[in-house]
């Protein structure tokens, strides 16, 4: 699947932090997939956008691990909605996943930090 | 998550439901923040990206895909099949009947070596017997022999034993059940009342026996076996308490006595073999007998035989022997599989039934590759396919799983006929008498059918590699600057010419082994017994009425069967009991065992009544008969054993006396008889084995046991039978025994040739499927080189060549694989002469006439099927074959 440019003020998801993410947003109750997607980009500002190529296989992936659950509901709007939960097991992985996510950005800000005072090795 | 694939389409129509549902939200809320419709629907399908492929990624995450392809390979490949029908019966049956015959030789080796007895701790159980040390010939070397103990020693164990916590004494017993005008023999051991909380078998209904039923005068009692229950009652659950007429039938004018049924047992407590049920030990007197133990817990049954040494030391040494009597104990298992005899080779034998099982294997993996052939061949046809598929990105992994799924279909279906084939065989191997009289009896359970679904599955998928290897092979060259399709033909026409080789390997294999086993099984039907069986009514004599052992009541019977219409004539023989003869000097030349030795006296007209020719010397006149000479006749066999290129005639032969029962005192010595002639070679009773060796002496004064008549008829003996039955009943006051009366073809030539006759028969039918296969695989090899090379063909023939030489070209890759095939199969079959070795006692496993004519069989049939196809390349018109492509 060829790869769209990378909007200019956003940023190009991570491997494996979309999962931290919507892990995260479901944390706030259950959601379906496109207000999941809505949520990611207003909490970021609209820093992240969510491709739904990335999306959808996402939250089936996390389903098949029972990570999340999914029941369909219908909306507000009267549209019948596919919606998804955070499950006992899912909680858990949340929370190795960022303490996971903590080590690793602080990793990368503390490599990407210009060097003060201090030659390359 | 895996789902199961029938909610597939549920779960693909909800995953479309859901795209739609989001890209609804999408448009909704830009039309909310004042988008036009058709602006916010742009956009929002924009923003979304492709939804197939967003599908597609989804859908991947299900884990199932593979579950997907793997239906509609199996839903193609039974198109396919469908398409095909004459290669897919080919293909099926040939694996049906590889399957069938593999899981028929398992069961029997499952019930008989694998399945554990069905008593509670049977390796607990053990039989003991005592052995005793001889002389059976006075030079020859001192022999153990384990025997049945008598009752007193019995006792005494029984008293002594404490590492054996039961014991219990079964006793040979036959008895003749009077019912419905007929007499049946019924086989019903007496046991004490022990025996069944040792094989911790309990009744389906009624009770066992009581040790108040042993007492000397207790009413006699009778448990059942569930196979006379079911037979004979009709599984009638009031059978309890009703009587039978039993009588025995050696006590001269026995009265009848009433036995009252007491229980049924269940199904599978069957001891020792074949047994109609089991009455109460009364006598403790010494009837033929073994002695069932079970040791306690926590013994060794070293330990157990050694406390009974001990004790069985104080008795003094049996008649014949200088020792004490020894302990000898086996365990349950062991004892039920021991063989009556050393020297056979047979399917009562763990090695026998391992022969067998190994040769069905064999023939299943050629039937394997047999079919795997077909599969190659037919991929041929599909490289385009397969080239186009590979180019539109599938994987190898992908179209190898399809390969293999149709080489699965195939082999599913030959598993699901060949286990319908299994079950009709292993009906018939249960029918076999050898395995019968050792309680054998293969079934058809959960086990076995748990080892036919993972011998289809291990078929299923050899059938199906065997095409992906030229797939593999075509992929290793793809990065090749060659075209694909060419490169695929290359690697399936080296796979192909492989396959060929074994192809006709395996045919002439199989055809040799299926001819000397069919030339083994004719020989074995025109040997028979050994005497022309054609109308010969053969019986036992039942009763004798008191004094009955007399020369005189003999005659009487004879000259009385003589006289009824229809009988032509009758004659008698009885066998004596002894060790074994042996001649002058040469005490060694006597068999191995009591079973190479028939020693038994015969009527005036034996000879000719049975049509046993005489080869040398002459007949029993009759003033032998009334001089009670000691002469003999023996058969060419013994002839040929004691006195090899010497004349027998005037020879003498050493009897033993007889084995000598307990009480008597007086001492016989050995008879000398000389040789007055040399006959052909009868056997009465075993077909199967090496020729017995028979001595023939005069009927005289001093009878043997087990009399037995011969009656010939004129005409069909079931003509004769009511009227024979009516004078054998005032005769010896009881009807015929039903159990062995005919003729002597059904008295048991059939039953004890039916094994040989599944074995043969089966390899026939593998040998004509291979030969099909054969035929099949050279005609298509060769069709499919003419048309390779039908423009090649039509230059040379314009540039003026041969017929014959076109006709060498197309050929010749396909003979010479047929001939390095020839070579292989003639080395299989001394290979496999050598496992058949054991089931053959007349016909060399080598025999040059079959080897030769297997050969030239196979060798005219590849000609044949070379040369039809070829014609066809000398009839190729040069103008029409320049024109091809």
């Amino acid at each position: 699947m060829p790869k769209k440019p990378a909007h200019q003020n956003r940023i190009e998801m991570l491997q494996g932090t979309l999962d931290l993410l919507v892990l995260q947003t479901l944390r706030w109750g259950p959601q379906h997939g496109y207000g999941i997607a809505r949520m990611i980009q207003a909490n970021s500002q609209q820093a992240l956008q969510v491709e739904t190529g990335s999306l959808y296989p996402a939250l089936h992936r996390l389903e098949r691990k029972k990570f999340i659950a999914a029941d369909w509901e219908v909306s507000e709007n009267n549209q019948r909605v596919r919606v998804y939960r955070l499950t006992p097991a899912g909680k858990k992985q949340l929370a190795a996943e960022q303490s996971w996510f903590a080590k690793f950005s602080d990793a990368i800000a503390s490599m990407a930090k210009p060097p003060v005072g201090e030659s390359d090795r | 998550m895996k789902l199961p694939w029938w909610k597939f389409e549920r779960r693909e129509d909800e995953l479309a439901e859901e795209m739609e549902s989001h890209l609804a939200m999408a448009i909704q809320e830009r039309v909310a923040r004042g988008e036009s419709i058709e602006k916010a629907t742009a956009a929002a399908r924009r923003e979304f990206g492709n939804r197939e492929v967003v599908r597609a990624t989804t859908r991947e995450m299900w884990g199932w895909v593979w579950l997907e392809s793997m239906m509609l390979d199996f839903r193609y490949a039974f198109r396919k099949l469908r398409e095909a029908r004459g290669f897919t019966a080919v293909a099926t049956l040939s694996l049906a009947i590889g399957i069938g015959a593999t899981v028929t030789m398992y069961a029997v080796v499952d019930a008989a070596d694998i399945r554990g007895l069905p008593y509670p701790h049977a390796d607990r159980l053990f039989v003991i017997e005592q052995t005793i040390a001889s002389r059976p010939n006075p030079s020859g070397p001192e022999t153990v022999n384990a025997s049945p103990a008598p009752a007193a020693t019995t006792a005494i164990w029984m008293s002594a034993g404490h590492a054996f916590s039961a014991m219990s004494r079964v006793g040979r017993n036959e008895l003749l059940w009077l019912h419905d005008d007929e007499t049946e023999l019924l086989v019903v051991p007496t046991v004490g009342p022990d025996f069944f909380a040792m094989l911790g078998a309990t009744p389906i209904i009624g009770r066992t026996i009581a040790p108040s039923d042993t007492n000397p005068d207790a009413p006699g009692v009778i448990v059942l076996s569930y196979t006379l229950w079911h037979d004979r009652f009709g599984s009638d659950r009031r059978v309890i308490g009703q009587r039978m007429e039993l009588d025995t039938s050696d006590a001269p004018a026995a009265p009848h006595e009433t036995y009252t049924v007491i229980g049924v047992m269940p199904e599978q407590v069957d001891y020792p073999a074949a047994v109609n049920g089991w009455t109460a030990n009364r006598s403790g007197s010494d009837t033929w007998g073994i002695v069932l133990a079970r040791l306690a817990e926590g013994k060794t049954v070293d330990a157990a035989v050694a406390e009974l040494r001990a004790v069985t030391r104080n008795i003094p040494p049996p008649a014949g022997s200088s020792q004490p009597p020894g302990v000898r104990a086996t365990g349950l298992r062991e004892s039920l599989r021991e063989r009556s005899s050393g020297d056979f080779f047979t399917i009562d034998s763990a090695e026998g039934r391992a022969v067998r099982l190994a040769v069905v294997f064999f023939v299943l993996i050629i039937a394997m590759i047999n079919v795997g052939n077909l599969l190659l061949a037919r991929s041929a046809s599909r490289d385009h396919e397969m080239v186009v598929r590979s180019a539109l990105g599938a994987s190898r992994a992908r179209l190898a799983q399809q390969l293999i799924v149709e080489g699965g279909c195939i082999a599913l279906m030959g598993g699901t006929i060949g286990v319908a084939l299994a079950r009709w065989g292993i009906g018939l191997a249960g029918s076999v008498g050898a395995l019968r009289d050792y309680g054998i009896v293969p079934v058809l359970d959960w086990r076995v059918l748990a080892f036919a679904l993972a011998l289809t599955t291990i078929v299923a998928l050899g059938t199906g590699f065997i095409p992906v290897l030229s797939l593999v092979r075509a992929g290793g060259t793809a990065e090749r600057s060659e075209s694909p399709k060419a490169s695929a033909g290359r690697a399936r026409t080296r796979v192909q010419g492989a396959l060929l080789v074994a192809q006709v390997g395996a045919a002439l294999t199989l055809l040799t082994g299926a001819g000397v086993l069919g030339k083994e099984l004719l020989r074995l039907e025109k040997q028979g017994f050994g005497f022309d069986p054609k109308n010969v009514i053969w019986f036992p004599m039942l009763q004798r009425p008191a004094g009955g052992r007399s020369v005189q009541f003999r005659e009487d019977v004879l000259f009385q069967l003589g006289r009824i219409p229809g009988v032509a004539s009758v004659s008698e023989f009885e066998f004596f009991g002894n060790d074994g003869f042996y001649p002058t000097g040469a005490p060694g030349k006597a068999g191995k065992t009591i079973f190479d030795h028939q020693d038994v006296a015969i009527s005036p007209g034996f000879l000719r009544n049975l049509r046993i020719p005489i080869i040398l010397g002459r007949d029993f006149t009759d003033a032998d008969y009334a001089s009670a000479a000691p002469v003999a006749l023996v058969s060419s066999s013994a002839a040929k054993l004691f006195w090899p290129g010497q004349d027998p005639l005037g020879k003498q032969v050493v009897v033993p006396p007889p084995m000598r029962r307990r009480g008597d005192t007086v001492k016989v010595e050995p008879l000398m008889v000389t040789v007055v002639g040399v006959a052909g070679n009868p056997r009465f009773g075993r077909v199967l084995g090496p020729p017995p060796m028979t001595l023939m002496r005069p009927t005289g004064a001093k009878a043997g046991f087990g009399t037995q008549f011969l009656v010939r008829t004129a005409s069909d003996p079931e003509v004769t039978l009511p009227a024979l039955r009516r004078e054998l009943n005032s005769l010896q006051g009881k009807p015929l025994l039903r159990a062995m009366y005919g003729t002597a073809q059904k008295m048991g030539i059939d039953r004890q040739l039916a094994e040989e006759k599944v074995t043969t028969r089966a390899l026939v039918a593998f040998a004509a499927v291979a030969l099909l296969l054969a035929t099949l695989g050279i005609h298509g090899l060769v069709a499919y080189s003419v048309a390779q090379r039908t423009r090649e063909i039509g230059i040379r023939m314009a540039l003026g060549a041969e017929p014959k030489s076109v006709l060498l070209l197309v050929t010749r890759r396909g003979l010479s694989l047929a001939a390095v095939g020839i070579v292989f199969g003639l080395a299989g079959a001394f290979a496999l002469s050598k496992a058949i070795r054991a089931m053959l006692y007349g016909t060399s496993p080598t025999d040059p006439v079959v080897f030769v004519g297997s050969a030239l069989l196979l060798t005219s049939v590849v000609l044949i099927a070379s040369y039809l196809p070829a014609r066809r390349a000398t009839r190729v018109d040069p103008m029409i074959a320049l024109r091809v492509d």
